[in-house]
């Protein structure tokens, strides 16, 4: 779609949202980089090739890694994401610019927050520490400025949600009778799920989890905390999804040379994400004690039906692709492939991030599968299938995007586009030989989140090949992906240090087959999806929280606080003297 | 070429996990394979659409791939 | 609103599948009889375990003809008791508190895999078919020791087996 007298780049037509989003990408990219970075030292850590650290301190790798991964680069990179899509199909700039920043400065003082807690945990010197892993169960506790952090972060993003409300409102005034553009109505239901989703991580974190780190409570109830993080903690995986799948909607159609198959279906995909995202968390708890299995069978429903807006975009985004192949002249039931511009790497990243999706659905189905979940859950299985999602088609989709939105925020054209086409090749090589691995490795009982899986009283049984060559492949994985971050670090500064050229297509996103017009009105009725949202949400939690208060209170008995920011030395040391005394008595 | 660098680099890419798989497969089927022969497979299979890229047009058809980007 | 004949194919193929991914698990529950952990343990409070009759004591206790019950007290960074014997060919529950913080009970190899809160009771009903010798591995993170945290299931000929092991 292309935007009449004001055609020219996105730089061009809105220079101040530019100067946001670069802000936000280069945050996200900070991120990732510094995210990798402890992937791979993870990776070399657990198979024993590389033990910088003692296996002790592991966990704050691991921490550092997931945060700053699913949480900073993808939030920030989304965040501008959705920017760019409310303000380029509304054709209209932020309402206030100042607002703008000051959720952007949330989310970086937030995030700055956190890691400086994490990152303290490496070093004894430091009093800080938050080796309590992405979801911090209670009672492990962690620096209450990590909560803090995290807080802060939440919040900035939410008022970032609301900054697209605000455009669509002052749009609408001025547009009455008009339907919300898709990649605004994208923005606005990922948002409303977003807000309903997180209240439950926010409320465990503001009235349990900071006051207990402050000592000003003595006990949080364990379950109870950890439900009120699942409740989040499904919804969140959505809320990075949401803007990948607008991207494979909005964008791979017109790079393939087309237009997207069908706006009213992508409206429906998005409304049932909106309404369907958060009943679901328990499929992450089916064996915890204290749920009734009534409650998980509900919500295993729940989840294999989310599978549906999924295949649904398989089925868009491939007609989509095909309607462009077709256009660049491709002919033949499978021919049309070859007409694809495959060595485009904004298309070819994600037609392959896209096609990864396709396996980690498969491989999430059996997560979803209540009691088939015995056999996975908190092996490396569950690792290989979130790296296929979140790890491919959100971050490949990520990358691979950036070489199209780099050319319209700066002005310049990408350093080199080969090596795009090699990076993001090497990045689903890569994931190919971690993930398979991680997956077979799971299934013989290999743990997650375990610095030191070389247990001694006995021997993990793999299917095919041994735990030797499972450790091998993981290792090949792991550093192709490293090597590949690397280069996209150095094609994005590359690109930023270069100058400006006028060459540059003008920004816009797809135009549709069947548009808007085709879409029943009630589509557009975000009160009424929002109201059934949080209708299923209430029928989802309310008999489960109900039940867990009940047996335990709202603060316990959690147990005593294990607090991970205490130096190790020190906290095995109390340990010790504890046996000791107690051998005594 | 019947298909232009750029695609046969991603068709080679695509192949990685279906030759991990097979191997998985395969020792379902009761056949084991060590890295060494699952290597092999993948380098006859890359072997062979490397060979129907550049091979000569005996038929005389005209097959040129599209111009891509 | 127009929806191409395709789509719609895939959009019934699509709830077939789905329909067909629940009916399977449902077949799992109420077919072949796989429980899942839920809340008919009882509470607990992690600072009063050793009042409890049974925790205070953790081992094997039999409690039918071919039927046990261990008790297993977890804490960081280890399972008490840490090696537990049972006969083949029983029936046997497991029942599991954590003293401290969350952790897991997951028997390697096998489906006999739980969370294990503190505050409340985890249960699981296992058959022991053929002897054999099970690694017992924590898989929730626990803290900094959480990778030494291992403990053996071994189930042994009929023969062999003594009784209460604690």
């Amino acid at each position: 779609m292309s935007l009449g007298a004001n055609s020219g780049t996105y730089l061009d037509q809105f220079p101040d949202e530019a100067k946001l989003i670069r802000a936000t990408f280069y945050s996200s990219f900070a991120a990732l980089f510094v995210g990798a970075l402890m992937g791979l030292l993870q990776v070399l850590h657990r198979v024993d090739i590389l033990r910088l650290i003692p296996s002790e301190d592991y966990y704050s790798y691991l921490t550092l890694h997931a945060v700053l991964l699913v949480l900073t680069f993808t939030i920030f990179f989304l965040v501008g994401v959705f920017t760019w899509g409310v303000t380029t199909s509304l054709d209209r700039g932020l309402e206030d610019l100042r607002y703008t920043w000051a959720w952007y400065g949330l989310m970086a003082g937030g995030s700055l927050l956190a890691g400086i807690t994490i990152i303290g945990g490496f070093f004894d010197a430091i009093p800080l520490s938050a080796a309590v892993l992405y979801t911090f169960y209670a009672p492990l506790q962690a620096h209450p400025l990590f909560y803090v952090g995290l807080a802060l972060f939440i919040v900035g993003s939410w008022f970032a949600g609301i900054d697209w409300f605000r455009s669509w409102w002052a749009w609408k005034r001025e547009n009455p009778d008009e339907r919300i553009p898709l990649p605004t109505f994208m923005a606005l239901t990922t948002t409303l799920f977003w807000i309903i989703s997180s209240l439950g991580v926010a409320i465990s974190v503001v009235v349990f989890m900071i006051p207990w780190s402050l000592g000003l409570i003595d006990q949080v109830n364990a379950l109870l905390t950890r439900t009120l993080f699942w409740f989040f903690g499904h919804a969140v995986v959505y809320f990075w999804l949401m803007p990948a799948y607008m991207l494979w909607y909005v964008m791979l159609p017109k790079i393939s040379g087309g237009k997207l198959f069908s706006d009213p279906l992508a409206r429906v995909v998005f409304v049932l994400f909106l309404i369907l995202s958060t009943p679901t968390g328990i499929h992450h708890q089916y064996l915890d004690p204290g749920i009734a299995e009534g409650f998980k069978f509900i919500v295993m429903v729940n989840t294999m039906f989310l599978l549906l807006p999924s295949l649904l975009t398989a089925f868009t985004v491939v007609a989509s692709m095909e309607h462009g192949a077709r256009q660049r002249g491709g002919t033949g039931y499978f021919g049309w492939l070859r007409a694809l511009p495959w060595r485009n790497p904004v298309f070819t990243g994600m037609a392959l991030a896209g096609l990864m999706f396709a396996a980690a659905g498969f491989s999430g189905m059996i997560n979803a599968g209540m009691n088939i979940n015995y056999l996975v859950h908190n092996t490396w299985w569950v690792v290989g299938h979130f790296h296929l999602t979140v790890g491919t088609a959100v971050a490949l989709t990520f990358m691979a995007t950036t070489y199209w939105f780099l050319p319209q925020l700066t002005g310049k054209k990408i350093w080199n586009k080969s090596l795009g086409l090699a990076q993001v090749l090497l990045w689903f090589i890569g994931m190919t030989f971690m993930s398979n691995a991680m997956h077979r490795a799971g299934l013989a009982g290999i743990p997650r989140r375990t610095a030191e899986p070389q247990y001694s009283g006995f021997d993990f049984q793999p299917a095919a090949g041994s735990v030797a060559e499972l450790n091998m492949q993981v290792v090949i994985g792991g550093t192709l992906l490293f090597i590949s971050t690397l280069l996209f670090m150095l094609i994005v500064v590359m690109t930023v240090r270069g100058s400006k050229v006028d060459t540059l297509p003008a920004n816009g996103y797809a135009e549709t087959l069947s548009g808007p017009e085709d879409a029943p009105l009630v589509l557009d009725n975000l009160r009424l999806w929002a109201g059934i949202a949080i209708a299923l949400v209430v029928l989802a939690y309310a008999l489960p929280l109900a039940s867990i208060i009940g047996r335990h209170g709202l603060f316990g008995p959690g147990g005593s606080p294990s607090p991970q920011f205490i130096d190790t030395v020190v906290f095995t040391g109390q340990a010790i003297f504890d046996s000791l005394v107690g051998v005594i008595r | 070429m019947r298909i232009s660098w750029g695609g046969f680099l991603v068709v080679v890419a695509v192949m990685v996990p279906i030759v991990i798989e097979l191997r998985t497969v395969f020792v379902h089927l009761g056949v084991e394979m060590s890295i060494a022969q699952t290597g092999l497979l993948a380098a006859v299979m890359i072997g062979a659409l490397l060979a129907w890229a550049v091979a000569p047009d005996i038929r005389g058809r005209k097959r040129s791939n599209e111009k891509s980007e | 609103m127009n929806i191409h004949t395709y789509e719609k194919f895939w959009l019934a193929a699509s709830m077939v599948l789905i329909v067909g991914f629940i009916l399977t698990i449902t077949y799992g529950t109420v077919g072949i009889g796989v429980a899942m952990v839920d809340d008919s343990g009882e509470t607990i409070n992690p600072e009063n375990i050793n009042d409890h009759p049974k925790f205070s004591s953790p081992g094997v206790e039999q409690v039918g003809e071919n039927e046990y019950d261990v008790y297993i007290q977890v804490v960081q960074f280890a399972f008490l008791p840490t090696e537990v014997e049972v006969p083949a060919h029983s029936t046997v529950n497991i029942h599991l508190t954590s003293r401290d913080v969350i952790h897991s009970y997951s028997v390697v190899g096998t489906n006999a895999n739980t969370m294990v809160i503190p505050g409340e009771v985890a249960e699981v009903t296992v058959n022991v078919d053929e002897p054999k010798e099970y690694g017992v591995i924590c898989t929730e993170y626990c803290g900094s020791g959480h990778h030494n945290m291992e403990g053996k299931l071994n189930v042994v000929p009929e023969e062999e087996f003594e009784g209460d092991s604690q």
